[in-house]
This record gives C-alpha cells, sequence and structure tokens, in this order.
C-alpha cells in the first residue's frame, strides 16, 4: 500500500463511520467508483479490521509495560553482578558464581567478622515468590537447614535483602556442574552409574525427612574435585512456593520456578509435587548421564508444543540416542557410543523408562526402590523395570487405542518420524530437501491441531488422525498430485506398521493411482509403489495379489536400473520369499541366489537387506533338507546381525534359534541345547523374565530335553512355559492348548500316566474350543492323549481317538503327509499288538511309503515304520518281506542312534525271531 | 547520576520548535536515560508490574514540568517520551536477542517465563518494524499509535496534543490498528512463503 492509495481510502473510511457489517462493504464500493487498485485495498482493510482489533486491544494497554517490566527484571539481575562490595544481610557480595531461572547466585562472605566463612548466597528474582508469608519462610527455612548430609549443600542462613527480595546462604561448594563434570572427565558407564548413585542416595535422605527438592536438575548438582556429588537449592522451590493450590502450570506467573526440562507432568498440571516428582527429575539426570541429551529437546518448541511434548511424548530410549549419534560421529568416536549404546540397551533403558513414566503410580514408588533397581543392574540380576516394561507397553497399547488423541498423538507421532525418516532414507536420490520440508511441515500439522476450535472437547484415536491426514492430502494438494501420492505412501507406511493391512493397501493403491496420472508406465516411482502395495497384500497374506505386482515393479527396475540395482534386488529378494511363503522352494531358489549376489555386490555383506535376504536363503535351504548349507548361512545371518544390531536384539535372537533348529536337525543335539538356551536368556533379557512370549523359548528347549533323554529339566521346562501362560492369560485360555499338549508329552515319556492323562485332556478339551473339533492340530492332541491312554492299557478307546485323529487329517491335509504317516504308524502298532496284523498291514505300508518319499532312506523315521512294518508282515507270515525290512531298519538305526538304542534293539531281537 | 537542570530542558524545547536537529537527540538522551533507569528503580521499590503510562508522566514532572511548557512543547516532549519508551524497549528486546543466541558461556536454563518473554519481545521488534513503515504511509497515524502505545497516553490526552478531537483519535487509532495488523501478517507470510 503506498501513501496516496492509503490517502484516498483513508477518506473513504471516514464516510463509513456510521455503518457497520454487510453495508459498510457495500458502501465502500461505491466510493470506490471503480478503481480496482483501491476496492481492493477497501475489502482487505475491512476484512482485517476485526482480527486487528482482537489483536491489538485488549491487552494492547498492558502490553508495553508487561514487556517493560519483564525486560527490566532481566536487566536488574545482570545488575545484580554488580553489586560486588555491597551487603546483603549479614554477608558481603564478592562476586557471581552463576545464575538461572530463580536468580543470581553470589560469592559471598560474613560482614561481620564472626567466621571465616565463604557462602552461597542466593539473590531470588523478582516475581520468584515474592509473596511468600515471613512466617511460613521461616519455618521451612527451619526444616531445611536441618538437613545433614555430605551429598546435600547445606542451608545456612536465610533472609529478606533490604529490597524485599528472599536470599539464601548455602555452603559453599566448589564444583562443577553434573553435565560438565562427566563430561570433562570422560567418565565411564560405571563411574557414572555409581555417581549417579550417590545423588540417589542424598534425595533419599531428604526424603526421610520429609523434603522434597522440586527442581532437581544437573545445574543444581555439582561434582568436587573428589568426585563427591552435592545437591543445591534442596526444598528451595517449596519455600517459595506459598500457595500450593495455585495452579503452576508453565505459562502462569510461576513459570520461573520450573525448568521445563526436568520438569514432571503433574508439576506442569498444577499438581502437588511429592517425593514421586523428584524420581523423575532423577529419571532425567540419569537419561543425561547415559546419553548426554535432555528426555525432551524443547529448546525450539512454542509452549503448547513444550507442554504436549512433556505430557504426552515417550523420550527416545536412552540407547537410540546413542545411536543415533553414532551414525554422525568419526569412526572412533562411533564405535565407542556403539558399545555404549549397547550397554545400555534393554535394562538401563528400562530403568530410565520407569523413572520418566507419565504418571507418578507408574513410576518407582521411591528413590529406595529405584536405588534398588540399579543395584540390581549392577550386581547382574534381572531388574524389576525390565519385568514392567512389557506389561506396560501392552497396557500402554490398550490404552492408546481406548483414549485415543490424549496418548496417541505422541507415540504415533514418533512413529511417524521414525517411519517417514527411513522411508526418506530410501529415497535420498528422488527426495530433494525442500520436498522433504513439506512432508515434514505436514506431518507436524497433521498432529498439531493448530485451530483450538478444532480440537476442543474432540478426541481423535490414532487411526481418525492418520484418516483425516490422508483425506486432507488429496484434498490440499489436489494440485500437486506427484507431491500427494508421495505423502500418501507415507501414511499407508503408518498403517501397514500398525498392522491395518486393508487400509493401508488402499492408500498405497490411490497413491499408485496419482503417480499414474503423472508418470509413465515405466516410470521407477511406480515402481517402488508397486513394491510397497504388494509387500502390504504379501504381509496380509493375499500372495496372489501381491505376486503380479512385485513382477511388473521388477521388470521395469530391471529394464531402467539394471539388474544388479539394490532396488531390483530387494523386489527380487521379496518375490522370492513370496514363492518360497507358497512353498514354491524350486522357483524361489534362484532368485533368492541373484538378489543375495547383487546386494553382497552392491550394499556388501553386512547390509540389513543382504542380511535379510540370506536368512530367506537359509530358510530356503533349509526346508529343503539341506541342513548344512543352512547352518552355514544361519552362522553368517547370526554374526552379521550381532554386528548390526549389538547382541540383546530380537534379530540376533531370531537368528540363533534358526541356527539351534538347524542344529538340531544336524543330529547336533549338544550345541543345540546350548543355543536354545541362550535364546532363551538372551529374549529373558530383552523381554523380562515373566514376559509369555519366553514359553515358546522353554517350550523348545524342553523338546529338545526330550530327545536328549534329560526329561526331568524337559518337564520343568514345560512347567515353567504353562504357568508363564497361565499368569498371562488365566486358567482357560485356549491357547494354553499347546503347552499343555506338550507338558503331557514329557509326563507320558517319564511314566507319569495319569498327571500325562489329564494335561493331554485338557489341552484338547481347550484346542476343540479354540480350533473347532475338526482341525488337524486338535488331531495331533488326540494323537498324544491316544497314546498316553494305550500306555494305561485301554487300548479300545485309544484306537477311538487315532480313528478319529486320521478322519481329520485325511479330510484336511494331503495325502503323504508327514502327521497322518505318524497317526497311522501308531494305529498300525495298536493293531499289531492287538494280534489284528491284517488290519494294521495297511495302514503301516502307507506311513512306511510316505515317509520315505518325504525324508528319504536314511531318516529314522522312515526306520522306525520299517520296524514296525517288518514286525506285522513276520506275524502274518511274510517272512521274506518282513527280513528285508528288518534288516535295512536295523542298519540305519545302528548307524544313526547306536546300536543300543531301543529300536535298533528291537529290530536285532525280531531278526533273531526270524532266524529261529 | 546526572542531576537534570529543568533550565537546560527549556531551552532544547525552545530549540526544538525551532527545528534544532542536535537538541532533539539531547533530549532524546535524556529522556531516554531517565526513563530506563527508573523503570529499574521502580522496579527495585515497588516489586509490582510497572506501568509506561505512570514512568512517562513522571519523567514529564521532573524533566519538563518546572518549565511549565506550551502545548506544542508538550506535545515535543511526549512524542519525544514515546520514542524514547519505545526505544528501550526495542533496545531490551536486542539485548535479549543478543543474549540468547550465547555471547555467555555460562549455561543458562531456560525456563518458561523467559520463552513468554521471549515471545512477547519477538513481537515487540515486528510492532517496531510495522510502526516503521506505517509511518511512511501516514505519518500522524504512527504518532497517535507511538503515543497511545509508548507513552501510555489516553485518547483525550492524545487529541489535545496533537490538536485534533479525541473522536478523530479514535477513528485514527482505529485505522493504524487495522494497518498495522495487515502490515504485521504481511511480514509474517512474506517470511513463511
Amino acid at each position: 500500500m503506498n501513501a496516496e492509495i492509503w490517502r484516498r481510502l483513508s477518506e473513504i473510511l471516514d464516510q463509513l463511520e456510521d455503518l457497520s457489517g454487510p453495508e459498510r462493504l457495500e458502501r465502500a464500493r461505491a466510493l470506490c467508483q471503480g478503481d480496482l487498485e483501491l476496492a481492493l485495498a477497501a475489502e482487505r482493510h475491512l476484512e482485517a479490521e476485526g482480527p486487528a482489533g482482537r489483536y491489538f486491544d485488549a491487552p494492547l494497554e498492558s502490553r508495553a509495560a508487561d514487556l517493560l517490566t519483564a525486560l527490566a527484571a532481566e536487566g536488574e539481575d545482570s545488575r545484580d553482578a554488580e553489586l560486588a562490595g555491597s551487603r546483603v544481610g549479614p554477608y558481603r557480595l564478592l562476586r557471581e558464581i552463576g545464575r538461572g531461572g530463580m536468580g543470581t547466585v553470589v560469592l559471598a562472605e560474613r560482614a561481620d567478622g564472626q567466621f571465616e566463612q565463604k557462602v552461597a548466597l542466593k539473590l531470588i528474582s523478582r516475581g520468584a515468590g515474592t509473596g511468600a508469608s515471613r512466617e511460613r519462610f521461616l519455618a521451612e527455612r527451619q526444616i531445611l537447614a536441618r538437613l545433614s548430609h555430605s551429598g546435600i549443600a547445606r542451608l545456612l542462613d536465610g533472609g529478606l535483602a533490604e529490597d524485599g527480595r528472599p536470599y539464601f546462604a548455602m555452603e559453599y561448594v566448589a564444583g562443577q556442574p553434573l553435565n560438565d563434570y562427566v563430561e570433562a572427565q570422560q567418565l565411564d558407564l560405571d563411574a557414572r552409574l555409581a555417581l549417579f548413585l550417590q545423588i540417589c542416595e542424598a534425595v533419599q535422605y531428604a526424603h526421610r525427612n520429609l523434603v522434597v527438592h522440586r527442581d532437581l536438575k544437573p545445574s543444581n548438582v555439582l561434582v568436587t574435585a573428589e568426585g563427591e556429588a552435592k545437591l543445591l537449592d534442596f526444598g528451595i522451590a517449596k519455600l517459595l512456593d506459598t500457595d500450593s493450590e495455585t495452579p503452576s502450570g508453565l505459562t502462569s506467573h510461576w513459570g520461573p520456578l520450573l525448568t521445563p526440562d526436568y520438569a514432571a507432568p503433574e508439576q506442569l498440571l498444577g499438581q502437588a509435587a511429592t517425593t514421586s516428582t523428584d524420581v523423575y527429575a532423577l529419571g532425567g539426570l540419569l537419561y543425561g548421564l547415559l546419553c548426554g541429551e535432555k528426555p525432551h529437546r524443547l529448546r525450539d518448541l512454542s509452549l503448547p508444543e513444550l507442554e504436549r511434548a512433556i505430557l504426552e511424548q515417550e523420550p527416545e530410549r536412552p540407547s537410540r540416542v546413542l545411536a543415533r549419534k553414532a551414525a554422525g560421529a568419526s569412526r572412533a568416536l562411533a564405535s565407542a557410543l556403539h558399545r555404549r549404546s549397547r550397554e545400555v540397551s534393554g535394562d538401563l533403558d528400562n530403568i530410565v523408562a520407569k523413572a520418566l513414566r507419565k504418571a507418578p503410580e507408574e513410576r518407582y514408588s521411591s528413590v529406595e526402590s529405584l536405588l534398588a533397581d540399579l543395584s540390581r543392574y549392577r550386581s547382574g540380576l534381572p531388574v524389576l523395570a525390565s519385568r514392567a516394561t512389557w506389561l506396560y507397553r501392552s497396557k500402554a497399547f490398550a490404552r492408546r487405542h481406548r483414549k485415543g488423541l490424549a496418548v496417541a498423538s505422541g507415540a504415533v507421532m514418533l512413529a511417524f518420524a521414525g517411519l517417514a525418516s527411513t522411508l526418506w532414507q530410501a529415497r535420498r536420490a528422488v527426495a530433494e530437501a525442500e520436498r522433504k520440508a513439506q512432508v515434514k511441515d505436514f506431518v507436524l500439522g497433521l498432529f498439531a491441531v493448530s485451530d483450538p476450535d478444532q480440537a476442543q472437547g474432540e478426541k481423535l484415536t490414532a487411526r481418525e488422525l492418520l484418516d483425516r491426514g490422508a483425506a486432507r492430502i488429496e484434498h490440499d494438494l489436489a494440485g500437486q498430485p506427484e507431491l500427494a501420492s508421495e505423502m500418501l505412501a507415507v501414511v499407508a507406511g503408518i498403517f501397514k506398521k500398525l498392522g491395518l493391512y486393508q487400509r493401508a493397501g488402499e492408500l498405497y493403491q490411490r497413491a499408485l493411482a496419482l503417480a499414474g496420472h503423472q508418470l509413465p508406465a515405466d516410470d521407477l516411482r511406480r515402481a517402488e509403489l508397486a513394491v510397497e502395495l504388494a509387500d502390504t497384500f504379501h504381509f496380509a497374506g493375499d500372495l496372489d495379489r501381491a505376486e503380479p505386482l512385485y513382477q511388473q515393479a521388477l521388470g521395469v527396475q530391471r529394464r531402467k536400473l539394471g539388474e544388479e540395482a539394490p532396488a531390483t534386488a530387494r523386489t527380487e529378494s521379496f518375490l522370492a520369499r513370496l514363492y518360497f511363503d507358497r512353498g514354491d522352494t524350486a522357483q524361489a531358489e534362484p532368485l533368492l541366489q541373484s538378489a543375495f549376489e547383487h546386494q553382497r555386490r552392491a550394499l556388501g555383506p553386512r547390509h540389513a537387506d543382504t542380511v535379510d535376504t540370506e536368512n530367506a536363503l537359509a530358510n530356503l535351504a533349509y526346508a529343503r533338507g539341506r541342513y548344512e548349507e543352512s547352518e552355514r548361512l544361519y552362522r553368517e545371518v547370526l554374526a552379521a546381525r550381532r554386528e548390526l544390531f549389538g547382541e540383546t536384539h530380537s534379530q540376533v535372537s531370531e537368528a540363533l534359534l534358526n541356527l539351534a533348529t538347524a542344529r538340531n536337525a544336524l543330529g547336533d543335539l549338544v550345541e543345540a541345547e546350548k543355543l536354545y538356551r541362550q535364546v532363551l536368556e538372551l529374549d529373558r533379557k530383552l523381554l523380562g523374565p515373566q514376559h509369555p512370549e519366553l514359553a515358546v523359548d522353554l517350550t523348545n528347549l524342553s523338546t529338545l530335553l526330550i530327545q536328549r533323554g534329560e526329561l526331568a529339566e524337559a518337564e520343568q521346562c514345560a512347567r515353567e512355559a504353562l504357568a508363564l501362560r497361565v499368569a498371562y492369560q488365566g486358567e482357560s485360555h485356549p491357547q494354553l492348548a499347546v503347552y499343555l499338549h506338550n507338558l503331557g508329552k514329557v509326563l507320558r515319556l517319564e511314566g507319569k500316566l495319569a498327571e500325562a492323562e489329564s494335561s493331554s485332556r485338557k489341552a484338547l478339551e481347550l484346542a476343540r474350543l479354540a480350533l473347532g473339533p475338526e482341525h488337524e492340530n486338535v488331531a495331533l492332541v488326540e494323537l498324544a492323549l491316544a497314546q498316553t491312554v494305550a500306555a494305561s492299557g485301554r487300548i479300545g478307546e485309544a484306537e477311538t481317538l487315532l480313528r478319529h485323529a486320521l478322519g481329520i487329517l485325511r479330510q484336511r491335509v494331503p495325502a503323504g503327509d508327514a502327521r497322518t504317516a505318524e497317526v497311522l504308524l501308531n494305529l498300525g502298532r495298536l493293531l499289531r499288538e492287538s494280534r489284528r496284523a491284517t488290519e494294521a498291514e495297511g495302514l503301516l505300508a502307507e506311513a512306511h511309503q510316505s515317509l520315505l518319499e518325504r525324508f528319504g532312506e536314511e531318516d529314522l523315521r522312515v526306520a522306525e515304520a520299517a520296524v514296525e512294518l517288518g514286525l506285522t508282515r513276520a506275524a502274518l507270515g511274510q517272512m521274506e518281506e518282513a527280513r528285508r525290512l528288518l534288516e535295512t531298519a536295523r542298519a540305519q538305526l545302528v548307524r544313526k542312534a547306536g546300536e543300543g538304542s531301543p529300536l535298533a534293539r528291537e529290530a536285532s531281537e525280531a531278526l533273531s525271531r526270524l532266524d529261529a | 547520576m546526572t542531576e537534570i537542570d529543568p533550565g537546560e530542558i527549556t531551552q532544547l524545547l525552545a530549540a526544538l520548535s525551532r527545528g534544532d536537529r542536535p537538541a532533539l537527540d539531547r533530549l532524546m538522551e535524556l529522556v531516554y536515560q531517565d526513563l530506563r533507569r527508573r523503570a529499574h528503580f521502580k522496579l527495585l521499590s515497588s516489586g509490582g508490574t510497572l506501568s509506561t503510562t505512570a514512568l512517562v508522566h513522571e519523567t514529564y514532572l521532573r524533566l519538563a514540568g518546572a518549565a511549565r511548557p506550551d502545548w506544542e512543547n508538550r506535545r515535543h516532549f511526549f512524542n519525544v517520551a514515546a520514542c524514547a519508551m519505545r526505544q528501550i524497549l526495542v533496545d531490551y528486546a536486542r539485548e535479549r536477542g543478543a543474549a540468547k543466541r550465547g555471547g555467555d558461556a555460562r549455561r543458562v536454563e531456560l525456563d518458561s517465563n523467559q520463552l513468554a518473554v521471549e515471545q512477547q519481545a519477538t513481537e515487540l521488534l515486528e510492532i517496531d518494524r510495522a510502526l516503521g513503515r506505517l509511518a511512511s504511509i501516514d505519518e500522524r497515524l504512527a504518532q497517535v499509535v507511538n503515543l497511545r502505545f509508548f507513552a501510555g497516553l489516553t485518547e483525550e490526552e492524545t487529541g489535545e496534543l496533537l490538536q485534533v478531537s479525541s473522536r478523530t483519535v479514535k477513528r485514527d487509532w482505529q485505522k493504524a490498528r487495522t494497518l498495522l495488523h495487515q502490515l504485521l501478517t504481511e511480514g509474517a507470510s512474506a517470511q513463511a512463503g
């Protein structure tokens, strides 16, 4: 607007004075007499009148005054430094030694010459607690003065200065602030923890004396040259807070007392500070000691964002902060950071998280219990925080899904950020920095509900937020389909992460359609989206829709990027895994081989993509019975994952488990047992000692121990597994069937038939309930029960069970399945032993044949069936047939299981009877 | 603390009505120092909030009251006082910005109160810039804002000094704040875009 236009507009405005609303605008338009520029200026001006009034009117009179007050007060603090030489109470000020939100700290000495004592004199800023009643101030001061602990800087004196401001004289501590000290001394983890324990002990002492610190932060902890930690300002916050009923949110005038970086949520909400508030702040201190950062990065946030961060966001785990820092560090530093990250990951992460819980009742109940858990950690005992973690996670998850926005937005935002960053990394080549910023803005905008009218009283679930976001993308970016497509893909990725495959698929399709309008059919970006969509279908088990998409994308990538490009190889690997999941190992194998070669060359053998493909290759080798090869590959995968993720990681646990299974298949029961034990130990660390998923590990170990004949320990493991699940799901959850079934098997082998039967019966009841009476797994439970019942001599009942099981399997699984063969074998044996060899013969011949086809001549199961069939044929008088079967079987059994094994002996005895 | 000679103020005001530029600078300096010093002093003694209105009026009485200036000199004085107050606030805000960017090596925990002040200070600097542009569009509107906002004068007082009716002041005030608001939001969107 220039002065000339304004002059004319100003005159027009004067003529509108008595009008209001639409009439004003109408009249203004008329007065502009067709001058477009003037009319536009008038419209803008009239439009701005409302908002301008709201902006300037009410606070205007006081705004300049407020600002002057605040700014002048700061200026005043800086002048305190110039107070050197002047007196406060009986003290002569020497020099300023520190400054914080509450005021200035000055080194001072007694001016009356009574003692040669230097003190730290704290002059409180105006506005911080000026209304304190003198009586209460003095009473509180008495309590604080009684705190006498080597870890607490003693309060010596306090009063009101001549200008009415409160001051405190404290024991002067020559030391460095906590964080400066640990950095300067480069303390290792153990030394840091030792220092932290000292701090905890001091706080614990104060709590026992009914004093809460309320403002613990690194700058309030000084460490002396001797390495002794001293806490400053104990209870001062309380002393200054005259009226605990006053809400003390961040934005109120109590603000100066609070350091938001370490403030607990309840302090923000204006609730009373308790010992639990100090536990939270201690969690913040420990966080900084472990990873060198604050739990929340608040510096660049606006006030509402800051409040939301403290009230809702889970801080990033310290180990992850360290890993993130390592990514940007020099090589030497990076390896130190990685090591620290591994040390911190797990128990220490969990301890910090428990101290920093949003709800006070979910934190450690006292500093004592925090101390105790840390001591447990230092002496290598299981940590309570870790045990609580899964429970908390599942509770938190449930809460998130129930309550919606309040908790969900924070958590989802984190997921969003993490996911977006990996996606973007993968697309570095395509996405330029500007677009990245746009995506970020969008994501932030989506979750920061900026319009208070919109946020009021509305509760959104994470899912609704995402749906709303997707709708907004399509609406707001209607003119930029390419960008809209990219962002929809990001949102789709989150749905995928949440396991909402259907919605994820829809959005990927939409993204693909948008890209389709813009991009040629062989565009790489479209291919990439197609891969993501296919992967979503794949995850959801819809292999038929995934396959053509993979193939199409693969074609484009091969043509445009070449066979060896990482993106091509990745798609190849995905497609191969789809074939594998479909059971088509022949088609999967060459594809996996080629993907593996290309990834190894382009990305190196230790890249996560390469390792995933290698793992798939190992699975394939195992499935095709090439156990040696699978073992070798699994070992490499294990080594690579240890390097990539550190020792304590679920991916490492999975690799160990795979390797154990391969060693087991190779007959190395000793190493397999060792590995299964490692898996169990690692998962205990990862999940906590009471986690229900440990039942799977225990069951694996138990099954192996059965093979090794260690029945007593096998039973113990099976019982522990069951107990974990019962604690988790109660006595009658259908999923208990598996564990009852396994326990039943061990008990039968131990000859504890009554217990075995009751366990298996309960398993059968639950399995029928969970799966329906005709499920193939029900048949397996029936088989186990039949074995026990037969061992108890109730042959008829066993036969009924076995025939029922056989009926199910014939219906449900393809001919030649190993499970059918096992039921046939058991039924055949039962019939032969009941002198019904004619009936047995056909069943056993079928079992033998299908096992032979499936596992080859060398397999022990085949030998077992051959012995049964041989004995039956002998009973039927077919001596030649019988001899041939028994001899072959005996040779195998002797070679594989030893001459003394029960089956080998049975074969030998049968052969000698034939000879006689 | 320099004592201020009422005679000097009278001379300065007289020189000012002759359009003497150095006189304006000198008066500005005196008023600026007096206001800033007394803001600090007042804060110490009252402990409460400061009133810009009261400060400016006291400064007027201390510096010019004895000289019994006529309305024209009063107008000069209050214009100068408003500018000085504006300058004090702007200087505080700028000093604050510099301090925040870390001239000081000491770690200062940033608390919420400081954050709020931070925002106010930023806002003030924006208003100051917008006022500069307003003055280039309409000098008198800028004067009204200065007197009302920074010197804390009422509509009547402002009207008296500018020799217009308080109704005109009211009208000007409304125009000015609407224009200012446009200038402020323009500035914001120009930055964002």
